[in-house]
């Protein structure tokens, strides 16, 4: 185990598959599957935030919503730590599951969407109180405007609805939903991509604080490849339904060991004028996640690719005993990546 | 006569709007310039005129909800003539060819400038022929072309299908070709990669850039991404409710900001590196419909906001050379006319 091993694994996903149906034809016969999430192995430990980033449709998403149950897993297990025991939600019936949703609980990127236009702050904040039965009206009220007051929004406010607020109130609104359970775990999909970076900043802020003052556990998916290191422990990077990399947040920015986090690494772009080397782009084609390519799934793109990526596919493995860094490359031990520190020098420039 | 370097100015340009609840004010009053081969980015946040500013260099402001109400849109094209857009007709002749043949945008949405029922390929060649001479065959080499330029794969196969069969990021990649395919003068960029990932982002950067200095087109880059403004724009404006609040050059606006939105607005950005506690900026954009008039619109945020900045609006200040504030905090510095 690793020098952090005095914190508790409270999530443990193993070989995490969720497969789609194509649907083809006027009698909706199966064509074929898309693999959303095609193998994805990780675990996050208790009171951190596990970042996890990559490319749009790379299942990021979906590994989200298996890991709460709202998409049923294709294969796989999410162990869940509950009381001290190793549970596995990929096997539990709706019964179970509405449980365990009280300690796991999830925000979604869509302010304008997420919360439902006709029912007031009051009603989308006690609805999990609703569902688990929990105190009546008066009690709502006051948990209610305790939880308003402490995502930054006051209390007289329940009595409006969502049209009434800003893009960065309604995200703090479904901030305070999913708190109103006292959950351990808060799965975070792009919670802050759809705000202007003034209000991003706030609800970033907020987000740590309340991590501090209630020990909690965050999956935080997001894009913003700057926002991630800032929030995250340790990060996850998937592509195309698979985690290839996860390490310690500033070890993987600094030491990418996946030829794809190093072409992340390359592309992040910087708001400092005076660190502008020429941003490497990535080639190669993107390829369907309907019809991954054999092997090495990045071998479509890869510039280091050798015959054995297109023969066998690498697992993510720890690069030594105790490093905490994950990674699934043939080549991990062997390539020298540069991270994003690299587009600091200028002697690189072509 | 103007600076012959002088691509385009913008003079006092005022865009309305006149909707069911009142005036919108959505640009009001914005002065910049722009030279020949020079790229010049807008940055501010959600709703503070960027899109609307473009447009109406376009000449594409839908009457009679919206209408260019005030200034000039001073456009000097190459062939030595000037014209102010604002005085052409949106439908006319000369707006027409403007469009396509001297300025081309990207737009923010790319479904409104693609057509669902022409094939990408089809709507690339149509600009390629419109502007060069050139027969089929070639237009769509061309488009392959772009296409490749782009980071489409399988451009061969790609450039026969329509619309529907791209993703969002393939689309606005297509849009990108097309923008570039007719060798525009000006290209008007309005968040050409906001809806892509990082590694398509900077391979669409790189060809923005390539295609600025091989063929010396000018650039208005549109975004609120402050990443995408360092590495892309060699001037800044920073746009806040309607207004121009600062006006530098980009390392001014980087490492010398005077206007305290958009030192709010770096402060605000995650640093990789730098894990320390972000300082945003207090509050939200406001709303333009209830804006009071003749004050400073950042007050209310503003952390430091004096009595007169709710009472009277500041004017636009000259810090230095072509660095310019329009905030209070530097009264006494030489005012310009806007
Ligand atoms: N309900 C569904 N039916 C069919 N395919 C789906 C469904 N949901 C997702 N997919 C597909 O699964 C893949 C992964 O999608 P997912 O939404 O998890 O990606 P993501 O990493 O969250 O992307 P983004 O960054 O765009 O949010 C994509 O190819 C997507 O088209
Ligand atoms: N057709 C319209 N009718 C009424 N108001 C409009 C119209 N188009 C734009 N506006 C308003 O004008 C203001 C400026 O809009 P604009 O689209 O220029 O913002 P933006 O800076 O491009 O924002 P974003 O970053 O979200 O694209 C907004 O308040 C918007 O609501
Ligand atoms: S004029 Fe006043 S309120 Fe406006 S930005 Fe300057 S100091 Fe702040
Ligand atoms: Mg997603
Ligand atoms: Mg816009």
């Amino acid at each position: 185990m690793s020098d952090m091993s005095d914190s508790q694994v409270i999530l443990d996903i193993r070989g995490l598959k969720k497969y789609f149906p194509i649907k083809k034809g006027i009698f909706r016969t199966t064509a074929g599957w898309v693999r959303a999430v095609d193998g994805v192995d990780f675990f996050i430990r208790e009171g951190e935030t596990l970042g996890v980033v990559g490319e749009s449709g790379c299942g990021k998403t979906t590994t989200g919503r298996c890991v709460i149950r709202l998409l049923d897993p294709t294969e796989g297990t999410v162990n869940f730590r509950k009381d001290g025991t190793m549970v596995n939600l990929a096997d539990m019936t709706r019964k179970q599951m509405k449980e365990i949703r009280r300690e796991i609980q999830i925000i979604f990127q869509d302010p304008f969407s997420s919360l439902d236009p006709r029912m007031s702050v009051l009603d989308i904040i006690r609805e999990p109180l609703r569902v688990h039965d929990i105190g009546g009206r008066k009690q709502h009220i006051e948990r209610v405007g305790e939880l308003l007051e402490r995502v930054g929004l006051r209390a007289y406010q329940m009595d409006r609805y969502p049209h009434e607020f800003s893009g960065g109130q309604r995200q703090r609104i479904g901030i305070a939903r999913a708190l109103a359970l006292d959950p351990e775990v808060l799965i975070c999909d792009e919670p802050v991509s759809a705000l202007d970076v003034s209000v991003q900043a706030q609800v970033l802020n907020l987000l740590s604080d309340l991590q501090e003052e209630f020990h909690l556990t965050y999956m935080f998916i997001a894009h913003d490849l700057s926002v991630v290191e800032h929030i995250s422990d340790r990060v996850m990077v998937m592509y195309l339904g698979k985690a290839v990399e996860m390490a310690n947040s500033t070890e993987l920015y600094k030491n990418p060991k996946h030829p794809y986090s190093e072409a992340l690494m390359m592309a992040i772009p910087i708001a400092d004028p005076r660190l502008q080397t020429k941003r490497e782009p990535l080639g190669g084609n993107v390829p369907d996640p309907a019809n991954p390519p054999e092997g090495c799934n990045f071998n479509t793109r890869c510039p280091y690719v050798q015959d054995i990526c297109y023969k066998e596919e690498p697992p993510l493995a720890e690069t030594a005993e105790g490093s905490d860094h994950f990674v699934a490359c043939h080549f991990a031990a062997d390539l020298s990546l540069a991270g994003w520190e690299s587009r600091r020098s200028t002697d690189e420039s072509a | 006569m103007a600076n012959k370097d002088l691509l385009l100015s913008l003079e006092d340009l005022k865009t309305h709007f006149f909707s069911e609840n009142g005036l919108v004010k959505a640009v009001d009053g914005v002065t910049f310039d722009i030279e020949r081969g020079e790229s010049v980015g807008v940055v501010g946040e959600s709703g503070c005129g960027k899109s609307v500013t473009s447009l109406s260099i376009m000449q594409l402001i839908r009457r009679p909800r919206g209408d260019i109400v005030g200034g000039k849109i001073l456009f000097n094209p190459e062939d030595g003539s000037s014209i102010d857009i604002t005085k052409l007709s949106p439908g006319g002749r000369q707006m027409r060819s403007i469009r396509g043949n001297q300025i081309s945008m990207i737009f923010q949405e790319p479904m409104t400038s693609l057509n669902p029922v022409y094939t990408i390929g089809n709507q690339i060649m149509e600009a390629v022929m419109l502007h060069q001479r050139s027969t089929k065959k070639q237009a769509k080499e061309r488009a392959v072309e772009m296409l490749t330029k782009v980071g489409i794969p399988a451009p061969l196969q790609r450039v026969d299908e329509y619309p529907h069969q791209f993703s969002g990021g393939m689309r606005q990649r297509a849009m990108i070709a097309m923008a570039l395919s007719c060798d525009p003068e000006f290209l008007i960029a309005d968040e050409p990669t906001t809806a892509l990932d990082v590694t398509i982002e900077a391979q669409i950067l790189r060809l923005m850039k390539d295609i600025q200095q091989d063929f010396g087109v000018s650039i208005m880059i549109i975004t609120h991404d402050l990443g995408v403004i360092a590495e892309m724009a060699q001037r800044v404006n920073v746009m806040y409710t309607g207004k121009i609040v600062e006006q530098a050059v980009t390392d001014d606006i980087y490492h010398n900001a005077k206007h305290p939105y958009t030192q709010g607005l770096l402060q605000s950005i995650p640093t990789i590196g730098r894990k320390q506690r972000l300082t945003p900026i207090r509050g939200s954009v406001p709303n333009l419909l209830t804006l009071p008039s003749n004050v400073c619109y950042f007050a209310p945020r503003c952390p430091h906001a004096m009595e007169i900045c709710s009472k009277q609006e500041p004017p636009l200040y000259e810090i230095d050379e072509g660095h310019t504030c329009k905030c209070w905090l530097y009264e006494g510095s030489k005012e310009v006319s806007a």
